[in-house]
């Protein structure tokens, strides 16, 4: 079945694909390890905490965030790779598959955006009051957290895209979908950081740090790896149709 | 979607529906270890819920689960008409929850009692408006079932299967929110 009128729709979508797995590797390193995420200051701590780290680890926090920004760039191009397959799944319009790759491009502001409030933070901490660092740090992670609904209009048009696959053998089968789903349904729960300074809901609590994370992190390989194994598929398709 | 699914095996919407119990299981837990921390404030704004309107609500929701669940056998049987009546009826039935939660929270705010107000209110409001999307979402998703069924839709039976394990879903949550809430100013 070729829809599109193109001889080979599938060329770079692997590489595209690949590009959630590579984003999650270079996010755990440079975000969470040399950026000093795993987990965050707690939103209860003082000023002090906060400045004292930009400023005995300033080298490691800008190496992590410079690459955490440039590493960023990989969450469109993965969202590209998943619209495609996405695209051989729509049967009457590329609504769903529109809707999740602007989520996905907007999703990558969420990622760099606050990693240069992060970096602002550690371009001159010496010279800055800790209340200033505090405030950049804060920034960021309000941004990071409660921009979820960029990130949710990505995850749910996804699932329910998914969900609509009408072959005998869906190309993504349907509990990776209401996994993604679930996953979705869970991301508003992140605007609670910006009232609680501790307690499960907090930016590093139970719920909302060491849940939230975990469950998004499986989504981005859950995805990776079904979208990989949708592609062999979707080629074979395009052959025989062709 | 096969021609026939009134055998198909179960929907996947249950990945969904497990996930969900288990991430509200870890939330009740999380509430029993900041309960246990703040033993008298929990106990104390406990008295401030109204367990009359908490009980109606929770009597509504079973009645409404049950319509939905002798809906299924109907449309098993191929009694279609009644298996329309039966949502018609979970969805009359449950709108009245909308309609008592939203009493209960206007008094609520009436009295000052907002989430900010202690840990227990941020739980009461969190968990109550937690619940209470997962109920607009089973509502509307009766409502489709609904006209999936009046329509003779394809999958309809998937549609109403998935429908009424969700919505027995929403009735099993507040059972357990129920008891968690309403019952901590007893002693």
């Amino acid at each position: 079945m070729d829809r599109t009128g193109k001889s080979n729709p599938y060329r770079y979508v692997r590489f595209c694909a690949w590009g959630g797995p590579i984003l999650l590797v270079a996010l755990i390193f440079f975000w969470g390890i040399l950026g000093h995420n795993i987990p965050p200051y707690s939103a209860a701590g003082n000023a002090d905490e906060i400045a004292t780290h930009f400023r005995e680890h300033t080298s490691q926090a800008r190496i992590g965030m410079i690459f955490t920004m440039a590493f960023g760039v990989f969450y469109v191009i993965w969202g590209l790779g998943i619209s495609k397959v996405m695209e051989a799944i729509e049967q009457d319009n590329n609504v769903l598959s529109t809707l999740q790759l602007w989520g996905a491009g907007l999703t990558t502001i969420v990622i760099i955006l606050p990693a240069s409030f992060w970096l602002t933070a550690a371009f001159r901490p010496d010279e800055l009051p800790p209340q200033t660092i505090q405030l950049l740090y804060d920034a960021g992670w309000i941004f990071f957290d409660c921009a979820f609904s960029l990130t949710m209009l990505q995850i749910l048009a996804m699932g329910v895209c998914f969900l609509g696959d009408k072959r005998a053998q869906p190309i993504i089968p349907h509990w990776v979908s209401w996994y993604v789903i679930w996953v979705g349904c869970m991301l508003p729960l992140l605007g609670l950081i910006s009232v609680f300074k501790d307690g499960p809901f907090s930016r590093s609590g139970l719920i909302n740090y060491w849940i939230e994370f975990p469950i998004f992190f499986l989504f981005m390989l859950l995805s990776s790896i079904y979208v990989l194994r949708a592609i062999p598929k979707l080629e074979n398709e395009h052959a025989l149709a062709n | 979607m096969v021609a026939d699914d009134r055998h198909a095996k179960l929907p996947g919407i249950i990945v969904f529906i497990l996930a969900d119990i288990a991430s509200f299981v870890l939330f009740f837990i999380v509430f029993m270890a900041e309960r246990a921390k703040q033993l008298d404030v929990f106990v104390q704004s406990g008295q401030h819920v109204n367990v009359t309107l908490g009980l109606i609500n929770t009597l509504i929701l079973i009645t409404s689960g049950c319509l939905v669940a002798l809906a299924v056998p109907s449309a098993r049987n191929g009694q279609i008409i009644l298996a329309r009546r039966f949502i018609l009826g979970a969805l009359a039935v449950g709108a009245l929850f909308a309609v008592i939660k939203g009493v209960e929270y206007y008094q609520k705010i009436q009295a000052g009692l907002l989430v900010d107000t202690n840990l227990y209110f941020t739980f009461y409001y969190i968990f109550t408006g937690l619940h209470f999307v997962h109920y607009v979402v089973g509502m509307t998703l009766l409502t489709l079932v609904y006209f999936k069924i009046k329509h003779q839709s394809s999958g309809h039976f998937l549609w109403l299967h998935s429908g009424a394990l969700y919505w027995h879903m929403v009735d099993l949550l507040w059972i357990f929110i129920f008891p968690l809430l309403y019952f901590q100013g007893a002693r």
